[in-house]
């Protein structure tokens, strides 16, 4: 059984582009991901000041939402993959 | 009664929606579970939405914030991360899929895999898991249905009837039925949810800043400091929350009835749109929100707080009519959950656990027999959850909160099998298993624990551990096996 197996995780290995794209996504979305707990939650968790009527604690996540909708938006639209979709 | 008149109007629109598009699909298996294959983005962008936002999101999400405060916050702290997975997971399940013929995820993990067990042990799990979640869906539409009768129908009927409308539409129609009634109860609790988020502030306090206002100057400032209280009226700490957060957003999309409305979409591009566009219905949790708080001062100490809408609703002047549309609304957030958890049930179960017994198997692949099994499935399995909603006591919200801890077991070997071309049968059938394990042992010994954790984050440290270690201690699968999957 002489197979040659990558022991490693491959990731998209015809598309270089793309593999990249998707690591900056992954680190963008990680970022924000920990930015709703502890510890950089925290900072945020107080109810005061009202943003916009909202309590801190409130509006830090509904900003977190909307961030990673536009990143997801931007990823899209720059998405190798999609080109070669019939 | 007008009430009830409008919730039986929504009842016979939801029922007519949900059978007249079987009447286009094939009547073989791939029909009646993917739908063809051919769900575009609208429908395929509310199959995803509405079924996620159940019961929970409607009776629950209130509820929390009404009790809880903040810790509701964690709902929106995980859904916008947790579903990016599905945008690189589903486009490749779906090619796979339609190459293949595959239907549901047991399948495909089964096939990389190389293991009949696996597919077993999946369709065993996940149909444990998703009867907690669909009995929870079924007291929610007992509850909302008795409330606003005033006991007149009971929770049991009322459950019933609720459900006899989507047992009727997805027996007859499988998948499309569940997709054309959850775009169209998807609408309906939209407009409904973002009406009463902003109406009910507006009435009782001026606006949504002076409702915050007054909140912030009373006692509840402790509950809206994050991450809020525990049921029990303690803060919680940030080993609860942030474990909760993580284990859900890891378990997010491993629900198979959401993973396996990849095999129903049309392209990849329809995949993708509907994660990218998901946040969109993921705001919709922060008018739902607002209805829970807007209660806190008005109407204290209602328990459970999982009432607190219908008791605002009967509490408050409202007109009729916006009573009305308002329980059809949480009947449609159950019910549109409801359909595609027993649709996937039966689906899994048939496909993944009944068709690997050799003697029936055979039976099975012949004529319509299989569409046959699941159909029959669709009843059994309503009848389960159906019991255990109506004579059942235990505390379901708890159960739903275990079921993530199992999902989430399915992450490790799910990414494996896509990114991993190392990791073999025997590395995710020992993850599995070992993840399996101790997220039980600790949900039933929670003292054990050696922080507050999820139980299931335990589970997903042993987990990868056990698919890593077991993976490359033993033969790898054969190159053509792994290929299907992986672009060496």
């Amino acid at each position: 059984m002489a197979q040659r197996l990558p022991k490693r995780l491959v990731f998209s290995p015809n598309d270089p582009i793309r593999r990249k794209r998707s690591f900056i996504l992954f680190w963008i979305v990680l970022t924000l991901q920990m930015s709703v707990i502890w510890p950089v939650y925290s900072y945020f968790a107080s109810p005061t000041p009202q943003v916009l009527g909202f309590p801190l604690s409130f509006a830090w996540t509904i900003l977190i939402i909307l961030l990673s909708f536009t990143t997801l938006v931007i990823f899209y639209l720059f998405d190798t993959a999609n080109e070669t979709e019939a | 009664m007008i009430i009830l008149l409008i919730c039986g109007i929504y009842l016979i629109i939801s029922l007519v929606m949900g059978i007249a598009p079987g009447l286009k699909v094939t009547h073989s298996t791939d029909g009646y579970v993917a739908g063809d294959r051919s769900m575009n983005l609208l429908i395929l962008y509310f199959v995803i939405g509405a079924s996620i936002f159940s019961s929970f999101a409607f009776l629950g999400g209130p509820g929390w914030a009404y009790s809880r405060g903040a810790a509701a916050f964690y709902i929106l702290a995980y859904s916008s991360a947790g579903i990016i997975p599905f945008y690189f997971f589903g486009p490749k399940a779906r090619r796979i899929g339609q190459k293949y013929g595959y239907v549901t995820q047991a399948e495909l993990l089964a096939d990389r895999f190389n293991s009949k067990l696996l597919s077993v042990l999946l369709s065993v799990t996940t149909v444990v898991v998703l009867v907690p979640y669909l009995t929870l869906q079924m007291k929610g539409a007992g509850l909302v249905l008795s409330t606003i009768s005033n006991g007149a129908i009971p929770d049991w009927l009322g459950a019933g009837i609720a459900y006899l409308v989507v047992l009727l539409y997805v027996y007859f129609s499988g998948v499309m039925g569940v997709g054309w009634t959850n775009t169209f109860q998807g609408i309906f609790m939209l407009v409904i949810a973002w009406f009463l988020g902003i109406y009910l502030p507006q009435k009782m306090y001026g606006g949504i800043g002076p409702m915050f206002e007054q909140l912030i100057n009373s006692d509840f400032k402790q509950a809206l400091t994050a991450p809020g209280l525990q049921s029990n009226g303690q803060p919680w700490n940030w080993w609860g929350f942030n474990s909760s957060v993580i284990i859900s957003a890891i378990g997010f999309t491993m629900w198979p009835h959401f993973f396996m409305k990849a095999f129903a979409a049309k392209s990849d591009r329809t995949i993708k749109l509907t994660v990218v566009l998901y946040p969109t219905f993921l705001i919709f949790l922060v008018p739902i929100l607002i209805i829970g708080f807007s209660a806190v001062l008005q109407f204290p100490g209602v328990t459970p707080s999982d009432t607190i809408l219908p008791h605002v609703l009967v509490q408050m002047d409202l007109p009729v009519l916006l009573i009305g549309l308002v329980c059809a609304g949480t009947l449609a957030a159950s019910m549109s959950s409801g359909d595609a958890i027993v649709h996937a049930a039966a689906s899994i179960a048939t496909r993944d656990c009944l068709s690997k017994v050799p003697s029936f198997s055979n039976w099975l692949s012949t004529g319509s027999n299989e569409r046959k099994i699941i159909r029959i499935l669709v009843v059994f399995i309503s009848l389960v959850a159906y019991y255990f909603a109506v004579f059942s006591e235990k505390d379901i919200v708890s159960l739903l909160l275990a079921a993530y801890g199992g999902i989430a077991q399915l992450f490790p070997i799910t990414f494996a099998m896509f990114y991993w071309p190392r990791a073999n049968g025997k590395g995710a059938l020992a993850g599995l298993i070992g993840g399996i394990i101790i997220t039980l042992i600790f949900l039933y010994l929670p003292d054990l624990r050696p922080l507050p954790m999820h139980e299931g984050i335990y589970g997903l440290i042993v987990n990868v551990i056990l698919l890593v270690g077991f993976s490359l201690l033993t033969e790898p699968e054969k190159k053509e096996r792994i290929e299907k999957y992986t672009a060496l």
